[in-house]
């Protein structure tokens, strides 16, 4: 397989583990979409790039140790960007009623597994 | 004393995060990421530079947006409410003419603010001249100097021409 | 088999040829009379000739999409009667397409706004009836985005139009001006702002500095 394919396959195995996110969005640290299961992938990508780069330089000034993830929210849902490894970006949709706890352990569990692709 | 801002954009590899480090007196804040695609260099700015100056009592942020258009968002986030602008052109590049001039009508479309365009390279020819990048950019000759942006001396020169111009249109009412 | 290769093939025929299955765009139809493209139906609806060069380009550059030829077919009504010879609007499609990639670097900014400068108009009738349709929202200033939207065109395509007007020197980008009334606070603060900067970079005035 590929490592596009293998990567459209850990995608697809997000949705079904997650069905409520609304999009996903895997990108490099520079802004371009690698893989994604959203409508304007290419400017979301570059917007989560953006956001990971911010909240990373955030966290390092003002001591919060290694970044989590960043997280927009809004009255609608949640938009919230972890790092997967140190060249890639999984960002994802959710719903406003989402549970976030349950979203941050499958995410970053699937970002561990996208990093090593990456 | 309010801070001010000052922009600093262009396209990718210009020289922007350069002329910040060089301007700046205290350590650039920047946020990088390594660039997946060939631009030249390893790095690239996702978000932006920051720095500072103080003239006088007068403190004077410099922010750095990114060239890709992909993160055009952040042009207008960071020139929102900015005092002025400085766009940064190699000049031993022309291919980057069309981008730096599609980034300056879009800014100037939508923020009414005052600009000066800088060209650098000069130290190292063949190089366009700042007479003919502001014939392509549709710019008064007076809007556009050369400059290296490693040497201080030099890498300020766009922003003393800025502040002269901001002068001019003060004493003539614009 | 592209649609660049089926397309010149209408050229003697006399028909509909429908084209469907397309990624992100309704069903086309065309219907052709003896290399004259009299009519274009796109989703149930017949469209210009500027709408149908639009669509064509668009077809051209699809890359999946099905087709059946109905020899014989007419349309049984049409609001927008074309008479575009076929043979003719593939060549220009062509050299439009070539323009466009090599002016890619050269396309505005979706965003941009651009205002009319100059009452006459284009004489590359590309351009022409862009222009007739796209002049009333350019008089006041228009974006590529606002204008595709309007027209119901592709982005891309507006974006070329745009460029092209620019060259000939019929639109310009529009500058926003400032509303504010401060342009001699502004010139305080600019001279304040310059003598420190100096004074800062070159040493002071009378000369006292050692590099």
């Amino acid at each position: 397989m590929s490592k596009q394919e293998q990567l459209q396959g850990i995608l697809k195995e997000l949705k079904q583990a997650l069905p409520e996110l609304r999009s996903i969005v895997v990108a490099s640290t520079d802004g371009l979409p690698i893989v994604h299961d959203a409508g304007d992938a290419p400017r979301i990508a570059a917007m989560a790039a953006t956001a990971l780069g911010l909240g990373k330089r955030i966290s390092q000034t003002t001591e919060l140790g290694a970044l989590q993830e960043t997280i927009v929210r809004g009255n609608d849902g949640y938009f919230v960007v972890y790092a997967a490894g140190d060249k890639g970006v999984l960002a994802v949709a959710a719903p406003a009623d989402a549970n976030l706890g349950l979203i941050h352990l499958e995410a970053r569990g699937f970002a561990a597994r996208l990093a090593q692709l990456l | 004393m309010e801070p001010l801002k000052v922009i600093v954009t262009g396209p990718v590899g210009a020289g922007k995060s350069t002329l910040i480090r060089t301007l700046s007196e205290t350590d650039v804040v920047d946020t990088d990421a390594m660039a997946s695609e060939d631009i030249g260099k390893a790095m690239t700015t996702v978000a932006m530079d920051y720095g500072t100056l103080h003239l006088g009592d007068q403190l004077l942020y410099l922010f750095g947006t990114p060239g890709q258009e992909r993160f055009d968002f952040m042009w207008d986030v960071l020139t929102e409410g900015a005092l002025g602008m400085l766009m940064l052109v190699r000049g031993d590049r022309p291919e980057d003419f069309g981008p730096a001039r599609r980034m300056l009508d879009y800014l100037l479309s939508q923020h009414p603010v005052p600009h000066v365009v800088g060209v650098t390279r000069q130290d190292r020819p063949p190089v366009w001249s700042p007479e003919e990048v502001a014939l392509f950019l549709g710019l008064p000759k007076e809007r556009v100097v050369g400059l290296n942006a490693t040497d201080p001396r030099s890498a300020v020169q766009p922003l003393i021409r800025l502040l002269e111009l901001m002068l001019v249109d003060g004493e003539s009412g614009r | 088999m592209s649609l660049g290769d089926l397309l010149p093939l209408l050229a003697t025929q006399d028909g509909a040829l429908e084209i469907f299955n397309l990624e992100r765009h309704p069903r086309v139809t065309l219907y052709v009379s003896k290399g004259t493209l009299h009519c274009l139906y796109v989703g149930g609806r017949s469209v210009d000739a500027l709408k149908a060069r639009s669509v064509i380009g668009v077809l051209m550059n699809a890359r999946r999409g099905s087709f059946e030829f109905l020899p014989g077919a007419r349309v049984r009504r049409c609001d927008d009667q074309l008479s575009m010879r076929m043979d003719r609007l593939l060549v220009a499609l062509t050299s439009t397409q070539d323009e466009f990639a090599s002016a890619r670097e050269h396309l505005p900014h979706p965003d941009t706004a651009f205002k009319t400068t100059s009452s006459t108009g284009p004489e590359d009738g590309r351009i022409r009836d862009f222009w007739q349709r796209a002049r009333g929202m350019l008089a006041e200033g228009a974006s590529a985005r606002t204008l595709a939207s309007q027209l119901g065109m592709p982005l891309d395509h507006v974006r070329f139009y745009l460029y092209k007007l620019r060259q000939s020197g019929i639109v310009e980008p529009v500058r926003v001006r400032t509303t504010s009334n401060n342009s001699s606070g502004r010139a305080r603060l600019a001279s304040r702002l310059l003598g420190s900067l100096k004074r800062r970079f070159f040493g002071h005035r009378d000369g006292a500095w050692n590099h």
